[in-house]
């Protein structure tokens, strides 16, 4: 009895840690468009991968499941192999992006885990779903063939 | 037996503490260079410009956009595959920003996601070349109908509404005056260059030179490796910018050149190694899966605290370093 009590502590508070990283909540975003800035509120939720902490929206922290937001919660299938992947010209995120179909954004949103305005970059699908790139990147570690 | 194995057990902790001695922990950071703010090369920026504007900004105290660190008529020409200026560096990009003595901040004309939004798309490098082409071909229209007023004694006031439509795609705030002097003061080949920079302020700097190593000597004793040229860097409170390997980064074969800078270093007690802190230019995502390598998620304002967000910034160690760097580039 005692065994179980400790186990049900234990469970607790494992999913109460989680839990603490893993939420929602409204933000005021803004990002670049054609050099002007635009500014936006909408729901941004945090998830906890690797020990790390990203952002997806709110519709894909509902929908982890299905495709395109599953690309940030499932592992990838197989390898995924981008001509130019690295080196001298753009980001190796930018282009996991591009090759997902979504397209790359550089977005800023107040945070409500670090209580600060931070500045990211997120890959938008259509019907306004979108993953945070890091974690995209994160996800496709060893994952990723650089094609010449 | 015993009094050898104690003697080896007190030779192996005098080179740990030698090791951590030397390797004392140097962070350096200002206004300009720090964790929350790490640039992004977006879809194509070129590392070399990032890093160049990040020695810079870092020895000014300010942001520098990293738009104007290549050659004049470079930036735009990045989009074009067959006019990438091949086998440039960190040094070289210096040159040519210092040559040229124009800069602007980062707020004025700001280099990440500068023209690669949501709308502006370049896909295969295709949309960008498109519009910047239609552009381009706005200069000889002008120019023409500048000629013309001329002829007829009168002065033009602004162009036409076909060619202002096609430069406000990538400068919108681009006033007819503005485009006119670009014209009237510009070759073909640098319009483009002299568009962007009218649309900031020019910032004064102070005068800089820059110094280039790579690894030296051949011999244990006499070798000078790319750590000890950055170890110097970091201890006269500068930071470094290193041109490396990037494919075995990320576990990669091959060879990929990149540019980064590296702005600390730290003692790695499980590890025993000396490991020093890199600052990439790919917005806050890590990439860096080698297992001498690991991401940083240190808190802004405590390095030694775990705040679990990647910040763009990557730890690697000094052996595998010394492996993938090839040189260091200081701004002094």
């Amino acid at each position: 009895m005692k065994g179980f009590f400790y186990f049900l502590v234990l469970i607790s508070f494992f999913s109460l840690s989680s839990l603490a990283s893993e939420k929602c909540f409204e933000s005021k975003s803004g990002y670049i468009l054609k050099q002007k800035e635009i500014t936006q509120k909408e729901y941004v939720c945090s998830i906890e991968f690797q020990e790390k902490i990203f952002y997806v929206s709110k519709k894909c922290f509902d929908q982890k499941k299905s495709l395109p937001c599953a690309h940030g919660f499932q592992e990838p299938i197989k390898v995924m192999e981008i001509k130019g992947l690295l080196g001298e010209f753009g980001s190796p995120g930018f282009k996991i992006c591009y090759e997902l179909k979504g397209e790359p954004q550089i977005f800023t949103f107040k945070s409500a885990i670090s209580n600060e305005v931070e500045e990211t970059d997120r890959c938008l699908f259509k019907n306004g779903e979108w993953l945070e790139i890091p974690l995209l990147v994160e996800r496709y570690k060893g994952k990723l063939k650089n094609l010449d | 037996m015993n009094l050898l194995k104690l003697f080896f057990c007190y030779l192996c902790s005098m080179l740990f503490v030698i090791d951590a001695f030397s390797c004392s922990t140097i962070i350096n950071e200002n206004q300009a260079i720090n964790r929350s703010n790490t640039r992004n090369q977006d879809g194509l920026g070129w590392c070399y410009s990032y890093v160049s504007s990040d020695l810079l900004s870092y020895k000014e105290n300010k942001r520098i956009s990293a738009i104007g660190f290549v050659k004049p008529g470079i930036y735009f020409d990045i989009a074009i595959p067959r006019l990438r200026s091949a086998g440039e560096n960190v040094g070289k990009a210096i040159d040519v920003a210092k040559k040229r003595n124009r800069f602007c901040l980062e707020k004025d004309l700001p280099s990440s996601d500068y023209v690669l939004t949501l709308k502006n798309r370049v896909g295969n490098n295709t949309f960008l070349h498109a519009v910047l082409n239609d552009i381009l071909s706005t200069y000889d229209k002008i120019s023409d109908s500048l000629k013309a007023a001329k002829k007829q004694g009168r002065d033009l006031t602004c162009v036409d509404e076909e060619s202002k439509n096609k430069i406000a795609k990538i400068f919108p705030s681009a006033s007819c005056q503005e485009i006119l002097n670009s014209v009237k003061n510009s070759t073909k080949g640098m319009y483009l260059d002299r568009l962007l920079t009218s649309s900031c302020r020019p910032v004064q700097v102070k005068p800089f030179t820059r110094k280039s190593y790579s690894e030296e000597g051949g011999w244990f004793f006499d070798k000078v490796t790319i750590s000890d040229h950055i170890d110097k860097a970091l201890e006269s409170k500068n930071i470094a910018g290193l041109t490396y390997n990037y494919a075995p980064i990320i576990n990669s074969t091959g060879t990929a050149m990149h540019a980064s800078v590296v702005v600390g270093r730290k003692f790695n007690e499980k590890t025993r190694q000396c490991e020093y802190l890199v600052r990439n230019s790919h917005g806050r995502s890590c990439a860096a899966s080698h297992p001498e390598t690991r991401c940083d998620t240190s808190c802004n304002e405590d390095i030694n605290k775990n705040c679990k967000r990647t910040n763009g910034y990557f730890w690697i160690s000094e052996r595998f370093l010394n492996n993938v760097g090839s040189s260091i580039t200081v701004m002094e």
